[in-house]
């Protein structure tokens, strides 16, 4: 009897063994026999909200666009293809495919994500953001604010190239009027800020005078054009990264992190290094 | 003068007999021992408490100087630490009659298996599906606890496999709006541990496992069903049929849910015969927050708020009858949890109708109060209802 026992727990124990060694295998596997890619980070965060010191990458490859997608709305975690190719030593988005593509060319290559997210425009106007200065009585890092709430705060509202889509717009204003984002954030560190609304008017809300602890950010830009684009959002596995405690110069940053990738024969990205930009270190 | 001075007395004097002092003297004895089965519990709670210390060390260990120490290294670490706890508590356990030390340190195992495998998904910056490092903790961590038939791990697999159901889902739903689906994947969750812990809550080896996961599963029946009393919860998330196209694998969790219901009719139909009666008023209680759980996937958004008034009404018979059932067969943890339930229910509805109705500080007051009535009716109600339960 306690032979049995003895033997079912080294299974047991074998499976737990296996597991771990499995884990570390297959992304050992595919750093020794990937192919190394480099890619730019548009901005990261070194702090991840739930997990702390991590760092959130923000790849361009993020958001594609596509055309036409089918089903709309995607499944949130169906696998998708992305093939990225070289140009002038950077990687940039070519296609999107939902199965993995059968032919690829040699400089070009596959990398494997999920959909996450989505986006869709019909018929509403871009808002242009035109200046990031401060008019007036500003914060302070209006450009890393603007970041955050972009990728954060405001994911479903943002578009690749940083211009933000006026979703319950119900105007006809022309192209090309100046428009005015409305930005509020109340703790300290200027850290959080939220949409309070999209406005012709760049008057700030009278409501936020008679809150001491409240900022108010008025962002200017001017309305673009009425658009039909669908995006979707995809993750790779490689949007985060462990910084160790003991790495301090580790701080908020707009972009230009270069993140060394390898890509495995089934399209698995591993991250290998990461180096920080210059303004960083 | 001492016990045994005075009963020597007591068989000099002719009072007693010398058996009879014997026989006092082994009796008062026995009594001044301490509890043993108090005894037992704080040995494997130290010993408990002793391992989670000692993994937390580890951990940190590894943890902070991650840097410097190369992948070997760390691999040998993390498996090293995992193979000695687990041979370790093995060997005290099964060879050296250390049974709660042994069983300690293999509920610590388990717990550094599930350590080992965030550290490697830290050290290889893995995000992409965290669902799946928790599902593997809580399948490798469950034939331990049958195993060794061991609450401590039968808790910690169930939930870690119940927080990976909560990711799982997370994952597939795009934003609150779209949490419909938590409400019944849970209760079938709930539903399937209950008739798990029911069918084998006298079974000689799985016993304390299978009572800890029909408590478990209990539990989470009454949390997963409890947002549905709210008017907004019903109001603010969208319905099935909604959100049909944008869920992936809604067919297969769909089917995997009738599969965990046919299991637990199973378990419940192949209860003894002794067992029928409660067999069956289990499965009608198991029946009603399936379909609960279930049908109120169909009804949400906006102009269907007035269905949180059914469940709510549903909800509170369910409590009460958990409460008779507890009563009925002497279950002090069907009346534990149903009076969990039923503390919460009032509350919640006190705060519901308060809010509204009543000025704030005077709501803040009389809740107070409530909350302090309510405790102390509670508690003695429930001290009654287990004495009474003992005495019958």
């Amino acid at each position: 009897m306690t032979s049995k026992r003895l033997g079912i727990f080294l299974m047991i124990l074998l499976l737990q063994v296996l597991v771990i060694v499995g884990m570390v295998g297959k992304k050992q596997w595919v750093l020794r026999t990937g192919r190394a890619i480099t890619l730019r980070t548009e901005a990261y965060d070194p702090t991840e909200i739930f997990r702390g010191h991590y760092a959130v990458f923000n790849f361009p490859i993020n958001w594609v666009e596509v055309s036409h997608w089918t089903p709309w709305p995607p499944k949130r975690e169906a696998p998708v293809y992305v093939i990225l190719k070289e140009q002038n030593n950077h990687w940039e988005f070519a296609s999107v495919h939902s199965e993995f593509p059968s032919s690829v060319a040699p400089e070009q290559i596959v990398l494997r994500g999920v959909v996450t997210n989505h986006q869709e425009i019909r018929g509403q106007p871009v808002v242009e953001l035109t200046d990031l200065t401060q008019p007036g009585w500003l914060a302070t890092q209006p450009e890393d604010a603007l970041w955050r709430l972009n990728t954060m705060l405001w994911p479903r509202r943002r578009l690749p190239d940083h211009n933000l889509y006026w979703m319950d717009y119900q105007k006809h204003l022309p192209v090309g009027a100046p428009i005015y984002v409305h930005l509020v954030c109340y703790d300290k560190q200027d850290k959080l800020w939220t949409l309070q609304g999209i406005d012709e008017s760049p008057q700030p809300n009278p409501m936020m005078k008679a809150n001491p602890n409240a900022k108010e950010m008025i962002l200017q830009g001017k309305l673009g054009k009425y658009q039909e684009r669908q995006f979707l959002r995809v993750e790779y596995g490689i949007e985060n990264y462990f910084i160790s405690e003991m790495k301090s110069e580790w701080t908020f940053q707009r972009g230009n992190v270069e993140v060394s990738v390898r890509i495995g024969a089934n399209g698995e990205a591993v991250i290998e290094s990461v180096r920080l930009p210059e303004k960083a270190r | 003068m001492n016990l045994h001075d005075k009963t020597n007395n007591w068989v000099t004097a002719g009072i007693i007999t010398s058996e009879q002092r014997d026989r006092l003297l082994a009796f008062e004895a026995r009594d001044a021992q301490p509890d043993r089965r108090g005894q037992r519990r704080l040995t494997a709670t130290l010993a408990t408490l002793g391992a989670l210390l000692v993994g937390t060390g580890i951990i940190l260990i590894i943890a902070s100087n991650w840097d410097k120490i190369s992948p070997f290294e760390k691999m040998g670490l993390l498996l090293c630490s995992l193979i000695l706890t687990q041979a370790l508590g093995w060997w005290l356990g099964e060879t050296k009659d250390y049974p709660r030390v042994g069983r300690s340190l293999n509920f610590l195992g388990s717990i550094l298996f599930g350590a080992n495998i965030f550290l490697v998904a830290q050290a290889y910056n893995i995000r992409a599906h965290w669902p799946n490092g928790v599902l593997m903790w809580g399948l490798g961590t469950l034939p331990l606890a049958l195993l060794f038939n061991s609450s401590a791990m039968a808790a910690l697999a169930i939930v870690t496999l119940t927080g990976w159901i909560g990711g799982e889902l997370s994952f597939r739903c795009m934003a609150f709006v779209d949490s419909t689906l938590f409400v019944p994947v849970y209760c079938v969750w709930g539903v399937l541990l209950l008739a798990i812990g029911e069918r084998f809550r006298d079974h000689r080896n799985l016993r304390r496992l299978a009572a800890t996961a029909g408590s478990l599963g209990l539990f989470v029946i009454l949390v997963a069903e409890f947002p549905l009393t709210f008017r907004d919860f019903i109001s603010s998330t969208r319905s099935l049929s909604e959100l049909d196209a944008q869920i992936a694998g809604l067919p297969v969790l769909v089917g995997l849910s009738m599969v965990g219901a046919v299991i637990s009719a199973v378990c419940l139909a192949t209860l003894s015969r002794s067992k029928r009666r409660e067999a069956l008023w289990m499965g009608a209680w198991i029946f009603t927050a399936l379909l609960m759980g279930w049908g109120s996937a169909f009804v949400r958004g906006h102009g269907h708020q007035m269905y949180s008034v059914l469940f709510a009404v549903i909800y509170f018979v369910q409590v009460i009858v958990l409460l008779y059932l507890g009563y009925l067969f002497t279950r002090a943890d069907l009346v534990n949890l149903g009076l969990l339930a039923f503390g919460a229910f009032v509350l919640a509805r006190y705060f519901d109708l308060a809010w509204k109705y009543m000025d704030r500080s005077l709501a803040f007051i009389v809740g107070g109060v409530l909350l302090l009535a309510l405790g102390f009716g509670m508690e003695r109600s429930r001290r009654k209802l287990l004495a009474r339960m003992k005495t019958s």
